[in-house]
């Protein structure tokens, strides 16, 4: 029989070949080798031989005696004493709360299984989560489990006790003086419950005060929002109807800055046949930037006057004379190019085209997008009322370390998370701290902060106390506790407070209520009310009314025309990392081991360069550099990174700290070493000097090779409806294949498939974590990762193509694609992985022996092997496992099942009711988690299931159909609308 | 001599497997300690109280559990409310700490059993647990080995009851007990599964 190949050509790459890094596209193969799998995957763990590995085991197998081989150990079993009314042993019991984030709430529900919560899901009911649910919302559960959390009350390092906290809080609570020594620490919220502590303390101590603090939120859109209304808006795009939108350096489709429902409504917006375009600019190749249609790059401090150029360029083609005073900096021709695109499509779709911008853009710039909205959409723009309390002011630290310094201030209570790491380099917020007689810090861990403060105080994690929350359109939320602290002398951050409002006497449920049943009120019928706003985790009748808003025009102008020049040579460029954020989830192993969608660097930040501008300095990839600004210096290993501005140095924020979570501690290098606070977000001036060493990075992107193959598949939309894709119909036509058949499937029953919409997904990785949630899939270091054995079911691989300086990129998620005929399954010589009659390509793990035959003969590189025990761990660690998926040990091998529990747990329930099962009743966990709706899942024997129609979408295509592996689970091609103009 | 040892290699694995499959391997046909003196005899029996009193897990969800100490008090607040047999209960009840119980049917954590499906579908509490009601410590009598399991999942006829005598520990079919299995079957749309996901996932 000749190859497979010499029959069926491999579908030829049109145009461009996608590449996976840049050293795999000069070539160049980094050191060590990749072969299929990466160099030493199959390596023994260190500092134990493999002779003494079975020293042990035989020692072990005599010592067990002859009943230890079949017999279990006895057990006990621990039924309630009083069991709860609601709980019935086995069956998961689902809660609505919510999770905070910068201030605002997003909906959750968490699984809570007898008592312990397991799995964090999006709440449907809230307007701002729509049933997704982000990376960061999931793995906070991991959180709740951690066994670093900080235990201890300590008072100057002395351990002590909570009471003797407290004697203090009422001592410093009892003061007459007004409080002029009083200043509470804390971030800006929009909790109805913390606004009215502040209220209150703030009445009983008018000379308090409450100083916030973000190192996210430096107050650029609040003052771009008070230079264009004279108040604090919150402009509301309608993402819904959006054909144009235009984002000045704004990552609105990462989940963590974005949100959840912008990128939904976005993407829903962008269907064929009528896709919207989007145009991005900015200096780091974003998820937002990945999914442009027209992306320019361009030096941080060139955005702003590009900003202007674009303001200029509209009023032209709108007749607006007052706009075109901007825009006096020339642009190069790559600039004028997008800007004068960018504007015609704007002015084409007048009110459903608007523009957003970033944080990290001057106050001026906001402003001036919101001039430009309002012009476009007739004079005015769609904002409600901005929530956060204190607003965010980036110069309130500096003048509570003045007043501080002064001897003002006697009692801190520090309720934002770890300023001391988080401060300007230049507010030497740690040192001042040492000066307050009584300062106070409640945190999750002994970071940083902990150890300047006089007093140290754990904190509840949030699914251990009652709160309250407000969405960004105002939606409130009662937070309610899933499970007693786990932490015994933990204290909810509100409770430090509380004295001073003088409300120390009641509890934090007391209070919570009390303020609830005011908004009741009106309705009557608080406890029925109430019962039902925990159930659906929203209140309803408290969405902001959305108000049309003029903008002052001149002053925005004023301030616009005001901006400083941009500058010269290399520039800094300060981030927050997709992963870790500003480092507060930088203790948490599921994000660390999260590839980072753009880089796939995981446990680890770098220095990003620019190609050109890495040839420029002859760096390449893990070289060392120190970077000096201002007398401060940090040394930091370097990454080129395609789409990068040149001459831009991008440093992701939150790695670096010193103290805390051990999982965080030592990992990356601390940018916050550089960022001054009259330069929160780029500096110029930086100096760059090599020094000497190499650092090895963890990354997951040049491991599992595909040879090249046409994977992930991307054209426009407009070549697309014209005629079609080339390589489409070899990717869609059955084919023959190598394997027998296997035996015909039950035409009456399941079969089971998902389709993976290339066109919806934004690579923002929030299947990745709710995979690893669902499925007790364990995260192993980066020392493992570098071996290549990372154990993610579910992978999302990231392909650039065409242009090394400004590519296109292309994100794919990737699992077990369960093969019609699945070449994993002729090999196993144990018949560990079989194929169901529902199609289901079912792993079983009590029969892997560990040969890894089948990842060897796997074409999708997606099994997972259990090189050492990784599920090893603490009694904390076993509470948050999933008890319906088995925790796998050593030597086995495991891969998507398809949630495989969640097809059998709705079996079960529509057979006790005699019943089929419904179609969307099994929801996979990546699906349920994903904003965008980009995974589909369902049963392809029903006509009418969604996944059946997507099946046969004319943008559907079978990964290396050329096998005839025939997968259940199709891509669909991305289409991309660039405008005619530059494309 | 010889003979022996060309023998050995193939009749220690086979004794092996003999062995693992017989009751010293599965642990079968052995009363096993509890912490209370429990007696089945006594509650299901004598006072008949049906199953489903204290483990009416098994006609919801996956694991039919065991009672809570306040069932327990349910009763013996009123009724032994002295007794030193009793001590235990009353301690973990004052104390709400749960009485730590030996267990007795044992799964490895690869396999995931329902008992409500099975309680749904017709298959009766003694058809596993055997006579209950007749033991004073309870032992498991069922060798809970997979192939036990298959058998029945491979042929279910002539196992199922209907489902209002799930938990009638007397109960025998009234004729041969495949065709009332088969009656059972079709008016419970009975139809188990024998893919590996049905219980290892």
């Amino acid at each position: 029989m000749p190859p497979l190949t010499d029959r069926y050509s491999l579908p030829v790459l049109e145009g461009a070949e996608p590449w996976r890094s840049l050293e795999a596209r000069q070539g160049a193969a980094p050191a060590p080798s990749p072969g299929e799998f990466p160099l030493d995957a199959d390596a023994p763990p260190r500092g134990l031989s493999r002779r003494v590995l079975l020293e042990l085991a035989a020692f072990g197998t005599a010592a067990a005696g002859l009943t230890g081989c079949f017999r279990a150990p006895p057990e006990k079993v621990l039924p309630y004493s009083r069991q709860p009314p609601d709980v019935t042993p086995g069956i998961p019991l689902h809660y609505a709360t919510g999770l905070l984030l910068e201030g605002y709430t997003r909906g959750v529900l968490v699984r809570s299984q007898e008592g312990r919560p397991t799995l964090v899901q999006g709440n449907p009911s809230h307007p701002e989560s729509l049933g997704a649910a982000g990376a960061h919302e999931q793995a906070s559960l991991l959180g709740l489990y951690d066994p670093h959390r900080a235990r201890a009350v300590r008072h100057r390092g002395a351990p002590t006790s909570l009471s003797q906290v407290f004697q203090m809080v009422r001592r410093r609570a009892a003061r007459q003086d007004g409080g002029a020594g009083l200043r509470l620490l804390v971030e800006p919220t929009a909790s109805p419950l913390w606004t009215r502590t502040f209220e209150r303390i703030l009445a009983r101590f008018p000379k308090a005060r409450v100083v916030p603090f973000s190192a996210t939120r430096t107050g650029n859109a609040h003052e771009g929002a008070r230079l264009a209304w004279g108040r604090p808006l919150r402009a509301m795009p309608d993402w819904g109807s959006a054909r144009a939108v235009v984002s000045l350096d704004d990552d609105f489709l990462s989940t963590l800055t974005g949100g959840l429902r912008a990128p939904r409504e976005f993407v829903s917006a962008r269907m064929p046949p009528a896709l919207n375009r989007l145009w991005v600019v900015e200096s780091r190749l974003s998820l937002t930037g990945a999914f442009a249609d027209e992306r320019l790059r361009a030096r941080p401090s060139r955005v702003p006057w590009i900003a202007q150029a674009l303001a200029a360029e509209l009023g032209r083609l709108l007749g607006r004379d007052a706009l075109r005073v901007l825009g006096r900096e020339a642009l190069e021709p790559a600039e004028h190019r997008w800007v004068a695109g960018a504007a015609r499509d704007l002015a084409e779709q007048g009110d459903e085209a608007f523009i957003v911008v970033g944080e990290s853009q001057p106050a001026a710039v906001h402003a001036l997008a919101h001039l430009l909205n309002a012009t476009l959409h007739g004079g005015t723009v769609r904002c409600v009322d901005s929530l956060l309390v204190p607003a965010p002011d980036a110069a309130a630290l500096p003048a509570l370390v003045a007043d501080i310094r002064a001897g003002v201030v006697d009692t801190l209570l520090i309720t934002a998370w770890n300023p001391v790491y988080r401060a300007p380099t230049d507010v030497p917020l740690g040192e001042a701290l040492g000066l307050v007689e009584d300062a106070v810090y409640c945190a999750l861990h002994d970071d940083e902060t902990a150890a300047r403060v006089s007093w140290s105080v754990p904190s509840t994690h949030p699914f251990e106390a009652w709160d309250d929350g407000r969405a960004v359109d105002g939606t409130a939320t009662v937070l309610q506790p899933l499970i007693a602290p786990l932490v015994e002398s933990a204290v909810p951050p509100l409770e430090l407070l509380a004295a001073f409002a003088g409300a120390l006497a009641t509890t934090p449920y007391e209070r919570l209520r009390a303020q609830w049943r005011e908004h009741a009120a009106a309705s009557g019928g608080f406890e029925e009310e109430w019962e039902r706003w925990l159930a659906e985790g929203v209140v309803p009748g408290t969405q902001l009314p959305v108000q049309q808003a003029a903008v002052d025009a001149a002053s925005v102008l004023a301030a616009a025309q005001s901006l400083p020049p941009s500058g010269d040579g290399l520039e800094l460029h300060f981030v927050t990392d997709v992963k870790v954020h500003d480092g507060r989830y930088g203790a948490n192993p599921w994000l660390q081991e999260l590839p980072d969608p753009v880089t796939q660097l995981t446990w680890d930040n770098a220095v990003w360069v620019s190609p050109a501008t890495a040839s420029r300095l002859s760096l390449v990839r893990g070289d060392r550099v120190r970077l000096e600004l201002h007398g401060r210096s940090v040394e930091a290993p370097v990454l080129v990174v395609p789409g990068q501005a040149d001459d831009t140095l991008t440093l992701p924020l939150g790695y670096g700290q010193r103290l805390g979570s051990p999982v965080a501690r030592g990992v990356g290098f601390d940018a916050q070493v550089l960022r001054f606070q009259d330069a929160p977000w780029w500096a110029s001036g930086v100096r760059l000097t090599r020094v000497e060493g190499h650092h090895g990075f963890a990354l997951t992107q040049e491991h599992w090779h595909m040879e090249g193959r046409p994977i992930a598949l991307q054209t426009t939309a407009a070549r697309f409806a014209a005629q079609g894709d080339a390589r489409l119909p070899a990717l869609q036509a059955p084919t023959e294949h190598l394997y027998p058949p296997q035996p015909v499937p039950d035409a009456s029953g399941h079969r089971w498939g998902m389709s993976i919409d290339l066109h919806r997904c934004t690579g923002c990785s929030a299947c990745v974590v709710a995979c690893q949630a669902e499925n007790n899939i364990p995260a192993v270091g980066k020392d493992q990762v570098r071996r290549g054995r990372e154990m993610h079911w579910l992978r999302i691989d990231r392909y650039f193509m065409g242009d090394a300086d400004n590519p296109s990129v292309i994100t794919q998620p990737l699992m077990c694609v369960h093969c019609e005929y699945a070449p994993c399954e002729y090999v196993c010589p144990v018949a560990a992985t079989v194929h169901s009659d529902e199609g289901l390509n079912q792993m079983v793990y009590n029969r892997c022996v560990g040969t890894r035959y089948c990842s060897n003969n796997c074409p999708y590189k997606v099994r997972r092997f259990n090189y050492l025990e990784y599920n090893r761990g603490g009694p904390l660690d076993r509470m948050y496992r999933n008890p319906q998926v088995t925790v796998r040990s050593r030597g086995v091998m495991e891969k998507c099942t398809y949630c495989v529990q969640r097809i059998e747990a709705a079996r079960i329930t529509a057979r006790m009711a005699h019943r089929a099962i419904r179609q969307g009743e099994v929801r996979t966990a990546c699906q349920q988690a994903c904003p965008t709706e980009a995974i589909v899942f369902g049963d392809l024997n029903q006509p009418e299931d969604p996944v059946t129609r997507l099946h046969q979408d004319p943008r559907h295509y079978a990964l290396l159909n050329h096998l005839g592996t025939q997968p259940r689970t199709v891509h669909l091609i991305r289409l991309k609308n660039p405008s005619e103009a530059t494309g | 001599m010889l003979g022996l040892m060309a023998v050995l290699p193939v009749a220690t694995p086979v004794a092996l497997l003999l062995l693992a499959r017989s009751p010293l391997g599965t642990g079968a046909f052995e009363p096993v300690q509890q912490p209370v003196q429990f007696d089945h005899r006594h509650h299901a029996a004598d006072e008949g109280i049906g199953c489903r009193y204290c483990h009416d897990g098994a006609w919801r969800g996956p694991s039919a559990g065991i009672p809570p100490t306040s069932r327990c008090m349910g009763c013996h607040a009123q009724i032994w409310n002295e007794s030193a047999l009793l001590a235990p209960v009353r301690q973990s009840y004052f104390e709400d700490r749960p009485i730590p119980w030996n267990r007795v049917h044992r799964l490895p954590q690869y396999v995931f059993f329902n008992h409500a499906i099975h309680v749904h579908k017709g298959v009766g509490c003694v058809s596993c647990h055997g006579r209950v009601d007749q033991m004073p410590l309870v032992e498991q009598v069922a060798p809970l080995t997979m192939g036990w399991c298959l058998e029945c999942h491979r042929d279910p006829a002539p196992h199922l009851r209907p489902p209002e005598h799930v938990a009638d520990m007397t109960w025998s079919p009234r004729g041969p007990a495949r065709d009332v299995g088969l009656l059972v079957m079709r008016a419970l749309d009975v139809s188990p599964r024998t893919e590996c996901s049905t219980c290892h996932r």
